[in-house]
């Protein structure tokens, strides 16, 4: 029998609509998984579970009320803990806010309670989501479902580990170089970057720097679909949001895939990607790529300084952000906040100029691509997971990395060109770990990239090599260097 | 950009209603009576270790 945190985030909301599904015993079911397999990972750092409840109660008096239910109603929802929530503890993973409780929900969590949604609790995240390994000061490391000693990515670590769990049916994250990306890659979930602007983000310390975005993550398309629509209500506050909310159709159909051509990459010619990585790409491609009208094996010209350009419009904003916490509080920060402000006011306004310029040839050049091909499939992640007592990847197929994010190239190179990119799941790597692959789409095109991620999804679904890859919770083991779950 | 015809989305949704009926594969693996009651004693386990510690 299937327990109802299994449900599929559409199902379930199927199933409450239909009152055959109460939103307490959704949350109950949620509550249990989350009793039984959150000491080995450490996905949920703080649960309001009384206040659930009784958001989970209200939503029943509703259905009975016969009221019309929003978008979400009922669903218990992990929210990443770099976004504040009402009365329930908020850390942004740092030391500097460990004992925070915000009075007021950041815009996000506000439009997920407008839908009907449950805020169930927080989800793990390095300190102010800095780098791809969720571990932190305040709550420790977060485990990979399919083997707690290791990485489940990261920034948005906590919401996938949970996800593949099945803690909860929706969760929410952020992303900058890949924080929704890369954790739906090493977990087996699926996660969307979108356009800068679609998911309005109005606490960005530098508001008109748009690498920064707000998205959401499901263990599927048509779920994490679900939650988008919630996410994306315009604010003017975010200078880029817009009203391209409405352009995400309300149901999805599935792209045709034999109408359409993609290029496929496994480095996008400019990521180091392990060797290996690259050969289960090239696998799977064989695989799925007779599904499309035409498969070019190339990338996007992402020029030669696209690492440096992101690096140091990246700085912007730690600096924008994190200089005074730095000033006041510098004992209290990781190394991962400190080194990035600190190389960030090293910079010149003559570096920052030619980033932007550099950045605008990028963006150019990648808009025109797309005149050719329809999207652009590659890896979402350069490496298998790596143990998280190892901060980041330092070297890959012999070569040592110059920062802690090269191995995010995969990841970031389409941020610096304002793409979104759905996050897929796609079989198991050669160590048996979820493989991800991205399907991005120029700034502006996330309805149609959905749509083709949708389609691909079901493509994917059909065969045992490409199929979503589920944890086996009989082979969760302890782990020492975890903490347990923290009261609010 | 390939444009999808109202023609080719009929096709689909056929194509989809035709489609042999698959479990989705979404259940969590290994969800056994057995295997529930060793996690919850971990569970247990790991908490009575926080609270020491």
């Amino acid at each position: 029998m299937t327990d109802a945190c299994d449900l599929a985030a559409v199902e379930a909301r199927r199933l409450i609509g239909l009152k055959q599904l109460s939103p307490t015993e959704l949350l109950e079911s949620c509550l249990g998984r989350i009793e039984l397999t959150n000491w080995a990972v450490n996905a949920f750092v703080a649960l309001d579970a009384d206040a659930a409840r009784k958001q989970a109660k209200a939503a029943e008096a509703a259905i009975a009320r016969g009221e019309e239910l929003g978008l979400l109603a009922g669903l218990p929802i992990g929210i990443k803990d770099l976004q504040a929530t009402a009365g329930l503890r908020t850390t942004w993973g740092s030391l500097i806010y460990k004992d925070h409780v915000p009075t007021e929900d950041e815009l996000g969590v506000a439009n997920i309670r407008k839908a009907g949604g449950v805020v169930l609790g927080k989800t793990n995240t390095p300190e102010f989501g800095a780098g791809a390994n969720t571990r932190n000061r305040v709550y420790g490391a977060t485990g990979n479902p399919f083997d707690p000693e290791k990485t489940c990515g990261g920034s948005s670590g906590g919401s996938a580990a949970a996800l593949a769990l099945g803690q909860v049916p929706l969760a929410t994250g952020s992303d900058l170089a890949g924080s929704l990306r890369t954790p739906s890659g090493f977990c087996g979930i699926v996660g969307f970057r979108p356009s800068p602007g679609l998911v309005p983000y109005v606490d960005r310390a530098a508001s008109l720097s748009p690498f920064s975005v707000m998205g959401p993550m499901g263990r599927s398309v048509a779920d994490m679909h679900l939650l988008l629509r919630a996410q994306a209500v315009p604010d003017a506050r975010d200078p880029f949001s817009s009203g391209d909310g409405a352009r995400i159709p309300a149901r999805l159909t599935g792209a045709d895939l034999g109408q359409l051509r993609v290029a496929v990459s496994a480095d996008l010619g400019c990521a180091p990607v392990d060797k290996a990585i690259a050969e289960v790409f090239r696998a799977r491609v064989r695989l799925f790529g007779s599904s499309f009208r035409e498969v070019q094996e190339r990338a996007p010209d992402f020029g030669p300084v696209v690492h440096e350009t992101f690096e140091t419009l990246r700085c912007v904003q730690f600096v924008a952000a994190h200089r005074e916490r730095l000033e006041s509080s510098r004992e209290l920060l990781d190394r991962n906040v400190i080194d990035n402000t600190e190389r960030g006011m090293k910079m010149s306004l003559a570096d920052v100029s030619r980033a932007h310029v550099e950045q605008t040839k990028i963006y150019k050049r990648f808009l025109a691509f797309f005149r050719e091909v329809d999207a652009v499939i590659c890896p979402v992640a350069t490496v298998s997971p790596f143990p998280h007592a190892q901060l980041f990847v330092e070297e890959i197929n012999g070569e040592r990395m110059p920062t802690y994010i090269r191995w995010l190239a995969l990841a970031y190179a389409p941020t610096t060109a304002l793409a979104c990119s759905v996050a897929l799941p796609c079989g198991v790597d050669h160590k048996g770990f979820p493989f991800g692959i991205q399907v991005i789409g120029p700034k502006g095109t996330d309805a149609r990239v959905l749509e083709i991620a949708y389609a691909l999804e079901q493509v994917l679904a059909e065969r045992k090599e490409t199929a979503r890859a589920v944890p086996d919770i009989s082979s969760l083991s302890p782990h020492a260097s975890m903490r347990s779950m923290a009261s609010p | 950009m390939a444009v999808r015809s109202a023609r080719n989305i009929e096709k689909q949704k056929k194509k989809n209603r035709r489609a042999a009926p698959r479990a989705k594969v979404t259940r969590i693996q290994g969800n056994t009576p057995a295997v529930r009651r060793r996690l919850k004693k971990m569970s247990g386990k790991a908490r009575a270790a926080k609270a020491r510690g």
